[in-house]
């Protein structure tokens, strides 16, 4: 599903340059649930951006779905964001002016669904994940994990093939982490979705079915 | 997806209070006043739109090209539409049309009527169509407006009904043939009765003289014939009817003007006639719609900065929504025309608040500049349409530029708070100068205006004009008599100093008339022009005039009839050593006339022009009647004026005004203008400082850290407030070097509209300057000081 050649990423810096990620050779399969682990500043996240096409390599190929990402154009990117790729974010990034039902059918308004199927696809998701009671709540009104609920499910109400999940963690408690990655893995499980995390705990990354290893911009 | 928007859009607006406030009130006031002013613009512009042939009809004008000077009118001679219409190629039509007034009788209800006395041509020119009757005008025919109708008739049919009109001194009897419906409130030809030109009292004895200029004349030429062709035309009818005038001419010197001829016929089109400055019925002024509509686009465009500026500021703190959203697979357009939506839905909100705040205000507006305004105007559908497309555009230009800026930027770094909104500021900073640039030009502008204004009213005359009465004689029969008669009833008053008239006002009185009466005459070889003004006795005392040599006119000299009173111009442009006494004739063969004395110069018109020569004499029925109190109870002198005013000629209207009024009403029009420029500024002033009030604390916003920082480092407040305002004020002190010269030349071309006219000196720009800097400080300061004051600990626990 994911295939990296050669990747590399660098910022010039000064008359030199600051290299990000050195060659990376990567393959992940579909309905693989892969956590990415790493020392900070090692290229993680980077990585993960590329990998969500918010991100440029400075050399290398990247295919998506067997396509060659850098061929493709700002429309068919846009489409891949539509459908294809879902984010979850460690600070959640919900849009603030909007409650969570609006959260969550808004990438289905940029998908052009039908009111009707869109009102039912909302209602499932909110019924699976049991934040029906929420629904009317602005995000400021929920707690960090019932944020990043809300989070996850605009991220699969799309029906990604693959989700990108920055450290979903980093700003919960235990308790609510553990929750939230039984999540991800009944998702990835249940529903086939392919998963890649972005973490720095070793109980996180366990939940997954594979570990990547990365220092100083290489894959170990 | 459209609902998503607005409800967005609704939330944003609500969200962030302070900002939308000063929006959308910045917007709605823009919009009322210039939505006012546009309207004003519009109905100046669309003056005499209703006549279907106007793409036909001109009215005519004269030059004359005298060595010094250029004369223009477009006061024609009695003979000179039928000799047009009989001689020129390519004239469909042609029509006199002159004042005239009087007392009109139906039975037992009598009033006073404005009547046009006109060619039976008029009313197939120019469209007012009857209600009732027929469209012909012969020559013992009257025609009236439903209006006039009304007042005589009530509801009875007028046609074929007869009216009494008072003609000189005798009543005379005419036939109502038709009723016209009202001429409409933008029609230059405005009138309650129509009658054929040869019923005019002064048609008898000038019909074939060619030197008399009085009759507005108007000509319909041929489909697609041009007026350039009319006037060459001309060229050839000037010199037969004026051979002797242009060989005079020749031999003073006088040298072809632009058009190729000594003299010159044009043609005024009909659209034009209202901004014309030759002709009679123009009475608008183009430079003043310009301007009003400037002012309409400067106050909408800074609004609309506005609105710029904090949308953009705004989106450092909104990046995190659209990056999200871009994530969530939002296209550019998508982004762009959400912000767009937002645009829409706050700038509807302005609008519909500026629409009813400019319908609220419009009385008020109506009375200030003497307009007859009225929101029917905005049920035409060009109107309309103007205000949609305007609306739009504004809501594209100043919603577009933001949502292009998001949208375009890339989703990672927006994402992370980064947006690039251009290095340093610029455009804000540009935006912000543009808009200070206009406040501070119209300070300047406000200033110059209020001091010219000023120096006009305070200017000497050379004549007394506080402590006379003018009073309109008006329609009143047998005028010299009433002159009489109110000189011996008010001698004996206390109060009284003494009683003079003549037939022309100083200023403009309370009867709104104002005549020019001119007389061109050869003297020693030399064409000379002059004022000519029949006074009666006593009128260099009324008036407070200074005599130079010579004496007034003298009840006891029984030669004095023949005398001549003159001002200095008048003596100098003689150039005869020995004035007093000099006699000459304006005519060969004529009455021989001579100087009885010489008064001082004095403003006889208004400042905008130079004195001229005039000449007094004691001739013709005097029109005013001028009596000269003592100062002290003005008022009380006033009523003793209208009391034998009314025991003389009972029913009449007394119009009586102290002639200060009248002449400070000459400059109405150059009031009106200071006036917009007064509230011009303030707006622009108020609506930019907002704008800079809320950008202060967005800016503010950005900076907490930095402040707390340099805070705790042991920076004081004065030192944080000078920090933040500096960058501002610098802005401000741009705009005003920018504005100071064009001010200076805007002014400067206005002023030229004067004769007596004030310096503009250098320090009213430092005034101006500093009253922008200081509005400016006061506006930052109250969140500068605020930011410098809190508490840093709290501004860098944000972080």
């Amino acid at each position: 599903m994911i295939q990296l050649r050669n990747i590399t990423k660098h910022y010039p810096v000064g008359f030199g340059k600051h290299e990000i990620l050195k060659d990376v050779d990567l393959t992940i399969h579909e309905g693989e649930f892969v956590s990415v682990m790493g020392p900070s500043g090692s290229g993680k996240s980077t990585l993960l951006h590329i990998l969500g096409l918010l991100e440029e390599p400075s050399s290398g190929e990247y295919l998506f779905q067997g396509e060659l990402v850098h061929r493709m154009n700002d429309k068919k990117r846009t489409q891949l964001h539509r459908g294809a790729i879902g984010f979850v974010f460690q600070a959640y990034h919900l849009i603030d002016e909007l409650t969570v039902y609006e959260n969550i059918e808004t990438p289905l308004l940029y998908k052009n669904m039908p009111s009707s199927e869109r009102k039912s696809k909302v209602a499932d998701i909110l019924d699976r994940f049991n934040i029906v009671a929420k629904k009317d709540l602005f995000p400021n009104q929920l707690s960090g994990g019932q944020q990043q609920l809300v989070g996850i499910a605009r991220a699969i109400v799309g029906e990604p093939a693959v989700i990108f999940a920055d450290e979903p963690t980093g700003n919960l408690h235990s308790d609510q982490a553990r929750e939230i990655m039984e999540l991800f893995a009944e998702l990835n499980k249940k529903d086939k979705i392919t998963i890649v995390q972005v973490t720095h705990s070793d109980v996180n990354a366990a939940f997954g079915n594979r570990i990547i290893r990365i220092r100083d911009g290489q894959v170990l | 997806m459209f609902r998503n928007y607005i409800k967005i859009a609704w939330r944003n607006i609500w969200k962030a209070k302070q900002v939308s406030f000063v929006n959308i009130t910045g917007l709605a006031v823009a919009i009322a006043v210039a939505l006012l002013l546009c309207l004003t613009v519009y109905r100046e512009f669309t003056f005499d739109d209703f006549h279907e042939k106007k793409k036909d009809i001109y009215q005519v004008y004269m030059d004359e090209y005298y060595p010094e000077r250029t004369s223009s009118k477009a006061n024609m001679p009695y003979p000179l539409a039928p000799a047009l219409e009989q001689e020129i190629p390519g004239i469909k039509a042609v029509t006199r049309y002159a004042n005239d007034g009087t007392h009109v009788r139906v039975d037992d209800i009598m009033e006073d009527v404005s009547i046009r006395c006109v060619d039976s041509s008029f009313l197939q020119m120019f469209t007012f169509p009857a209600v009732r009757g027929q469209l012909q005008l012969g020559l013992n025919d009257v025609i009236i407006t439903e209006e006039t109708a009304s007042h005589f008739f009530k509801e009875q049919d007028p046609v074929g009904k007869t009216m009494t009109l008072s003609r000189g001194d005798k009543w005379e009897s005419y036939r109502v043939s038709a009723v016209l419906k009202d001429p409409p409130s933008n029609s230059s030809l405005d009138f309650d009765m129509l009658m054929r030109i040869e019923q005019w009292a002064y048609y008898a004895e000038n019909h074939d003289e060619w030197e008399n200029f009085s009759l507005a004349t108007f000509v319909q030429l041929m489909p697609g014939v041009q007026p350039e062709s009319f006037s060459a035309n001309a060229k050839a009818f000037l010199d037969k009817h004026y051979a002797k005038k242009l060989h005079n001419m020749k031999n003073d010197g006088a040298r072809p003007g632009k058009y190729g001829g000594l003299m010159h016929l044009g043609l005024i089109p009909l659209k034009e006639v209202h901004f014309s400055k030759i002709s009679s019925l123009g009475n608008s002024n183009e430079t003043m719609m310009f301007m009003m509509f400037f002012v309409a686009v400067f106050l909408l465009f800074i609004a609309s900065t506005n609105f710029i500026n904090l949308t953009v500021a705004r989106a450092f703190t909104r990046a995190r929504e659209v990056g999200m959203r871009k994530m969530m697979g939002a296209g550019k357009t998508q982004v762009a025309l959400q912000f767009c939506g937002e645009a829409l839905v706050l700038f509807f909100i302005a609008l519909v608040l500026g629409a009813l705040l400019a319908f609220i205000l419009l009385p008020q507006y109506n009375a200030l500049l003497n307009y007859e305004l009225s929101f029917s105007i905005l049920k035409e559908p060009k109107v309309l349409a103007g205000i949609a497309g305007a609306f739009l555009l504004v809501t594209l230009l100043a919603g577009g530029y933001p949502a292009l800026l998001l949208a375009r930027s890339g989703t990672l770094q927006i994402l992370k708070g980064k947006i690039s909104t251009g290095k340093n500021n610029y455009l804000r900073n540009s935006l912000i100068v543009v808009q200070f640039a206009f406040s501070s030009l119209l300070i300047c502008c406000t200033l110059i205006a209020w001091q010219q204004v000023n120096y006009l009213r305070s200017k000497p005359l050379g004549f007394n004009t506080e402590e006379v009465v003018s009073v309109p004689l008006g329609n009143v029969q047998q005028s010299l008599q009433v002159v009489e008669r109110m000189r011996m009833e008010l001698a004996q008053r206390p109060g009284v100093i003494s009683i003079t008239s003549a037939d022309n006002n100083f200023g403009r009185g309370r009867d709104g008339s104002t005549t020019v009466a001119k007389v061109g005459f050869r003297h020693k070889d030399r064409e000379l022009e002059s004022n000519w003004l029949n006074i009666g006795y006593d009128y260099v005392k009324t008036m407070d005039l200074q005599l130079t040599g010579g004496r007034d006119f003298n009840r006891n000299m029984g030669t004095d009839s023949s005398g001549l009173v003159i001002n200095e111009r008048m003596a100098a442009e003689l150039g005869e050593k020995d004035i007093i006494g000099y006699r000459f004739r304006f005519d060969e063969g004529e009455r021989e006339y001579h100087v009885l004395g010489v008064v001082k110069d004095f403003h006889f018109q208004s400042l905008h022009k130079r004195i001229e020569p005039i000449i007094m004499l004691m001739q013709g029925p005097p029109a005013y009647l001028f009596v000269k109190v003592r100062s002290g109870n003005l008022e009380a002198s006033m009523k003793t004026v209208e009391r034998a005013w009314n025991e003389i000629v009972p029913g009449a209207p007394f119009l009586g005004s102290f002639v200060n009024e009248n002449t400070n009403r000459q400059y109405n029009r150059d009031r009106k203008l200071s006036q917009i420029f007064v509230a011009g500024a303030v707006l622009t002033i108020i609506i930019s400082c907002m704008g800079l009030f809320a950008i202060a604390m967005l800016a503010i916003g950005q900076r907490t850290k930095e402040i707390g920082v340099r805070k705790v480092l042991g920076a004081s407040v004065l030192g944080i407030t000078t920090l933040i305002s500096r960058d501002f004020l610098k802005l401000v002190g741009v705009a005003i070097l920018i504005a100071s010269p064009l001010a200076a030349w805007m002014m400067n071309e206005w002023l030229k509209e004067f004769a007596y006219r004030i310096g503009i000196s250098w320090w009213i720009f430092a005034v101006a300057g500093l009253m922008a800097i200081v509005i400016a400080a006061i506006t930052i300061s109250f969140q500068s000081i605020r930011a410098a004051l809190a508490n840093p600990v709290k501004s860098l626990r944000t972080e």
